[in-house]
């Protein structure tokens, strides 16, 4: 039995990302038993800048939304055609995620069971490969007054609903739109084909967009399972919602086992760049502590930048942080706790550091190392101890080491590791 | 192969190492090699 309640949803926004953009137009049709029983049609205003490229699609200008009404103002009434419904749209993952973002905003928990005429085409025929709005109306002859503005769009997906019923035998089309209620959408771009092709084994993920620019790289040891889980989220996250947007094409690289993946992540982020791999991919100027002991036989330390990091240096290598505030903070913390003197730790400013006791030590905070007062044997022993949790830990291994990971088709990947260095791997096909 | 000639410290490759190291799984081995050959011919010797 088809649904008896359908509201065929469009909108238009200020841009892609549904937790920071805004609508600025909404159509609604709700049917009951085939027929249009209420429509429902506003321009919204934003409350924010609108792009000029999307005045550009829509026709939209920042004049005409000034005196439109607020998403505040007719969140009711907006709320009353949706109610009881099964709320349907072209890519809906997109129209349903903004629609909740706006609810949430007004502190309404908006929920509503959803299907999207996209993959509800993909479905019925799959044969045909673009399934966007543009080819829709051009495969049934159908008509559109204006394109792109949200009230014309939506009438569409209801005439194509129509015509769906006119063409498909009834069953077929019941379970065309029963599958679409209970899979998570798939991106514009990708086919169920793409996905059914992904390997159930470890290994290393690449999205990329137009032109092949690197969209993001993740790992896991189930790629077919990540992948997915990215397409079942992006309603409600607005970086799942970007990548569904904008990917064109996936490309995996099996490996052997966890570890091999997390290498191979880590190595292709620096090199492509991608653009969602934001924390990982920026190249830090590592900020490093280092220790040299002093005339006075004392543990001094020395913040300096860092570009590479060679096994001799380890010894005097204190720790390594991605800026110059976190390791200052870092020594804040363990002179504070640990009572070691701010001068040798390099915190003091220079108008202290010609004056016998550092300011610490008039405090009670140090025990007087800076002017002698604290044996130099005891003072470097609870240094090292204080900078234990910093210190890149000694290699537990007497010289290098091979790591075998084993796939379970018999696939093993070799790595040569030596001093936390990664020197390389092969692969050997069994 | 792809053997990398210099040895640089990665300090993501680190964090990665030092859990890894830390919690050995069921699909994976270690073997130290010996210093008295080269990295490159125990790796080969040891994967073929």
């Amino acid at each position: 039995m088809l649904p008896e309640k359908i509201t065929f949803v469009d909108i238009e926004t200020t841009g892609l990302r549904a937790l920071y953009d805004r609508i600025i137009e909404i159509g609604i049709l709700r049917v009951e038993n085939g027929e249009i029983t209420q429509t429902f049609q506003s321009l919204i205003n934003p409350q924010t800048y609108i792009p000029s490229e999307i005045t550009a699609i829509t026709g939209i200008t920042a004049g005409e939304l000034e005196n439109a009404p607020t998403f505040r103002q007719i969140k009711t009434d907006i709320l009353e055609l949706l109610v009881d419904t099964i709320f349907v749209a072209h890519n809906v993952r997109f129209d349903y995620g903004f629609l909740k973002s706006e609810f949430k905003r007004e502190n309404i928990s908006f929920s509503s069971r959803h299907f999207c005429t996209v993959k509800l085409s993909r479905f019925l025929y799959p044969t045909y490969r673009r399934h966007n709005l543009d080819a829709i109306i051009e495969r049934f002859n159908l008509s559109c007054k204006t394109r792109h503005r949200a009230f014309d769009d939506a009438k569409v997906l209801y005439h194509f609903y129509t015509k769906l019923q006119q063409e498909i035998p009834l069953e077929k089309l019941e379970k065309a739109i029963s599958h679409g209620l209970k899979q998570p959408s798939l991106p514009l771009n990708l086919t169920q084909d793409d996905l059914q092709q992904l390997p159930e084994q470890p290994g290393v993920y690449i999205f990329y967009a137009d032109n092949d620019i690197p969209l993001y790289i993740g790992k896991s040891i189930n790629i077919r399972e990540r992948v997915l889980s990215h397409f079942a989220s992006d309603i409600h996250a607005p970086f799942e919602m970007k990548i569904s947007q904008q990917i064109k094409r996936i490309e995996t690289i099996p490996t052997a086992g966890e570890l091999g993946a997390l290498l191979l992540e880590s190595q292709l982020i620096k090199k492509l760049l991608p653009l969602y791999n934001k924390m990982s991919r920026i190249k830090h100027e590592l900020i490093s502590i280092r220790s040299k002991i002093n005339a006075d036989g004392y543990q001094e330390c020395f913040i300096e930048p860092v570009t590479t990091i060679t096994p001799d240096d380890l010894p005097n290598l204190l720790g390594v942080f991605k800026s110059k505030k976190q390791a200052k903070t870092f020594l804040a913390e363990i002179a504070k706790e640990h009572k070691l003197c701010e001068r040798l730790l390099g915190l003091e400013s220079a108008s202290w550091r010609s004056k016998g006791e550092c300011f610490a030590y008039r405090l009670n905070r140090c025990n007087g190392a800076c002017s002698n007062k604290e044996n130099p044997l005891v003072y470097n022993m609870r240094s090292l101890m204080a900078f234990s949790k910093s210190k890149i830990q000694a290699w537990p291994f007497k010289e290098q080491i091979v790591i075998e990971e084993q796939a379970l088709n018999g696939t093993k990947d070799y790595f040569l590791i030596n001093n936390w260095c990664y020197l390389g791997k092969i692969t050997l096909d069994e | 192969m792809d053997l990398s000639t210099t040895i640089a410290f990665d300090q993501d490759i680190y964090q990665i190492l030092k859990q890894f190291i830390k919690k050995q799984t069921n699909h994976s081995k270690i073997k130290q090699l010996p210093s008295e050959k080269t990295a490159t011919f125990m790796f080969e010797e040891f994967a073929m």
